[in-house]
């Protein structure tokens, strides 16, 4: 199951990087959904360094 | 309206009142046993050749139980749709099936080149269908050519259903999720079809 929702998670991650998405209803699904796929704890870190703005793949987002 | 003005209507009322739409040959009786008092569902196969373009090309309906504890078949009435190289619709039929025998077959134009077909089109009936391999790999590579919401929905989630019931490849599956489905405009296909995989990849497998 990790190898399945890891290549999900990892999907969403980089659509949510994106910028040309401005659909707020689309980022929240992708969001939610991104938390609910965050299954390791390398993801969980992944999502405090973007939540804290520590991500440089996101600079600007 | 008048009729059931202040009072309650039952199904018996409901069931003489639609007598007058339904089909001459399927009877009322038949209908409310079927539908109304047998559990469970159908499943439906397509057998087509894609490779037949003569005018009178042969699809192949068969209708199965859903579940062999449960093997009521039922009347049925839905709507085919053929797609052509484009992902257009280029036909519509609508059939008529019985509860008589497992098999129904119709004709349809093979010159028009059909690369899928696509049962209960519209979404008029309530019925399992396993799309056929033909149609689902050309559904699987071209989906987002779809125009039409509705159809293209109904797509969607008629795949995540052979995925739920382990006829898809969980990889392939997840491949064609991440390649197709992120693109999609309707944003609540986005997060049924998330939501769903997540429960598929909670439930049923195993660490």
């Amino acid at each position: 199951m990790v190898a399945e929702t890891t290549v999900i998670f990892d999907a969403i991650y980089e659509k949510l990087q994106d910028e040309t998405i401005v659909d707020v209803d689309k980022l929240e699904v992708l969001y939610k959904n991104l938390l609910k796929y965050a299954q390791t704890d390398a993801q969980i870190l992944k999502l405090k360094d973007w939540i804290m703005g520590d991500d440089p793949t996101l600079a600007g987002r | 309206m008048d009729r059931f003005r202040y009072s309650n209507a039952t199904i018996e009322d409901l069931l003489v009142d639609l007598k007058d739409y339904f089909p001459a040959q399927v009877s009322i009786d038949n209908w409310k046993s079927s539908w109304l008092e047998s559990p469970s569902l159908n499943v439906f196969e397509s057998v087509w050749d894609p490779s037949n373009v003569s005018q009178s090309a042969t699809l192949k309906l068969y209708q199965y139980p859903f579940s062999s504890d449960y093997n009521t078949l039922r009347w049925h009435k839905f709507q085919v749709a053929f797609f052509d190289e484009n992902a257009s619709i280029v036909d519509e039929k609508t059939v008529l099936v019985s509860p008589t025998t497992n098999l129904t077959q119709i004709t349809y134009d093979g010159t028009n080149e059909v690369k899928a077909i696509f049962v209960n089109y519209n979404d008029e009936d309530f019925l399992e269908n396993y799309i056929d391999s033909q149609s689902l790999q050309f559904f699987l590579a071209n989906i987002d050519m779809i125009k039409d919401d509705l159809t293209r929905s109904l797509i969607w989630f008629n795949l995540s259903q052979l995925n739920k019931q382990t006829l898809m490849r969980l990889d392939d599956y997840v491949s064609f999720i991440v390649e197709k489905l992120f693109d999609e405009p309707q944003i609540y296909v986005i997060n049924q079809l998330l939501t769903d995989l997540f429960v598929y990849l909670s439930s049923f497998l195993v660490e």
